[in-house]
């Protein structure tokens, strides 16, 4: 069961940290990242395991609220074409607060989401209209690969690029197809983009999971030690 | 460390351009601050004010504003990655995000030299309250509660004088300057000086004012404030109040420029609001 905190009719939503001045890894120019809490998957090497979780600790903000602090560097938004990118967690969870801020920061800043897309569709075309950039990361394509290391199955990834697909946005998406030791290779890795490049997407991030051992015979990996080594490809 | 003095350089550079480019003379210096850099600190804050304020100013007049895109290129000519396709064997910096404590109030720390405002209330860190033991009640003494919180937001100003400096026949006096003028104890001290000191006037609070008023003085080179004035008033009384409590600020450790003790203008806003 996931954790969500809901956003409805301005209700606060927990964010895991906001992080100003991120160059060029968020979308384009200057952005701040802005982190949910809550996430429908469980992947063994998770990146922010503080998005799980009951969430205790972490500020509650309003889209008010959000946009007043990241307002701070509206100037670098607007020079550089940059803005909000929202992550997590999984931020399409909000899409109610997404499209909340979007009325509050206007078409002048761009707003990116970085999401797995594993969410019902109604919350994904609901984003459609107010988000510029998707940035996808699909782990792998093949169904039983992505249950393995994410403990869902895809088939809502699948339906949403579909849906982003048959609005004509494919051109605004970046997929992220990682390699995970232990559980694709790069023969899985090359059917994932031919499958992507199939529906219609065309701007890749092929990137490695570079992962630390640390299991003490365990066999468990330490999460925090989770590091991504990019080959990228486009 | 060294990323941080990238985007440190990196956003200089766009601050550069947008004041280049709109015509606002703006004159920064090479950065000394030492230790670990997150890439911005309250100098760079207040250059970004500054513009703002420039920028607002000339819109205000009638002039055209050159912002939206004037640096597009410049974060990606900078090296620092695609947006679709990092350079090959290199780590993304899509790294783990930082947990962040939960805060009920924002608080501001440090010293003077810290505070950064704008004019836009939302925009604003922190804010300084006083509202009296008993709003709008007859009667009382109209102090301030001891046990209220306060915070404190102070401004550089520079609104409409040349960027960073002004003559005034005498003393030049900075906006912004190397090391700003500290508060004795830092800003907990400021704000507790403020709270001792500060009175709501009697017989106000029937009337429920509340609002904000903006200070400007002068820290000179030997720490003194001098020259209170009101920038943005509320009402007599209350501007009375908040010019009383300013000149009763002790010395301050003087603002510092090109390695000499400088005047320096600051602004700082009392926001009276009753609960």
């Amino acid at each position: 069961m996931v954790s969500v905190s809901v956003s409805m009719n301005g209700q606060k939503v927990k964010m895991i940290g906001i992080i100003r001045h991120r160059l060029s890894t968020d979308g384009d120019g200057v952005t701040t990242l802005a982190a949910f809490h809550g996430c429908p998957l469980r992947c063994r090497h998770c990146l922010n395991p503080q998005s799980l979780g009951g969430g205790d600790g972490f500020r509650e903000y309003t889209p008010d609220e959000l946009y007043a602090e990241t307002s701070i560097d509206n100037l670098y938004f607007l020079a550089t074409h940059g803005g909000v990118t929202f992550g997590g967690g999984e931020p399409c969870l909000y899409p109610k607060f997404i499209c909340d801020f979007r009325k509050l920061c206007g078409p002048a800043w761009r707003i990116n989401i970085e999401t797995s897309l594993n969410v019902p569709g109604e919350w994904v075309k609901t984003l459609i209209p107010v988000v510029d950039t998707f940035i996808i990361d699909i782990k792998d394509m093949n169904p039983g690969i992505y249950q393995s290391y994410t403990g869902q199955a895809n088939d809502l990834v699948a339906a949403n690029l579909r849906l982003i697909v048959g609005a004509g946005r494919q051109g605004d998406c970046i997929v992220r197809i990682p390699l995970i030791p232990g559980y694709n290779n790069d023969a899985d890795r090359a059917a994932s983009r031919s499958a992507l490049e199939e529906l219609g997407f065309s701007r890749f991030d092929l990137f490695t999971y570079k992962i630390k051992s640390n299991d003490h015979g365990t066999g468990k990996t330490n999460m925090q030690d989770t590091e991504r080594d990019s080959s990228a490809d486009s | 460390m060294a990323r941080g003095k990238q985007t440190c350089r990196i956003l200089k550079e766009i601050r550069r351009q947008i004041a280049e480019a709109n015509d606002i003379v703006f004159a920064t210096s090479e950065c000394r601050y030492k230790g670990d850099c997150l890439g911005t600190c309250p100098k760079c804050e207040a250059e970004v004010r500054y513009l703002e304020r420039q920028l607002r100013a000339r819109s205000l007049a009638g002039k055209a504003v050159a912002v939206a895109g004037i640096s597009a290129g410049l974060v990606l000519m900078a090296g620092c990655g695609g947006s679709s396709a990092p350079p090959p064997d290199k780590e993304l910096q899509g790294d783990t995000v930082a947990l962040q404590e939960k805060v009920e109030v924002p608080s501001v720390s440090g010293d003077v030299s810290d505070i950064v405002g704008t004019e836009d209330e939302s925009a604003v860190e922190g804010m300084l309250l006083v509202a009296p033991r008993k709003p709008c009640a007859a009667g009382g003494d109209g102090r301030a509660d001891d046990s209220e919180v306060m915070r404190t937001v102070g401004e550089v100003p520079g609104y409409d004088v040349p960027p960073y400096e002004v003559t005034d026949g005498s003393d030049t006096i900075y906006s912004v300057v190397e090391e700003m003028p500290e508060f004795p104890g830092g800003s907990e001290a400021l704000h507790k000086f403020i709270l001792d000191n500060l009175r709501y006037p009697e017989g106000l609070a029937e009337n429920c004012i509340q609002g904000r008023v903006i200070v400007d003085f002068c820290v000179d080179t030997h720490g003194r404030v001098r020259d209170p004035k009101i920038k943005r008033s509320l009402h007599p009384a209350l501007d009375k109040e908040a010019i009383r409590v300013v000149g009763l600020l002790p010395d301050f450790k003087p603002g510092r420029h090109n390695g000499r003790k400088a005047n320096v203008r600051l602004s700082l806003p009392i926001i009276f609001r009753l609960e």
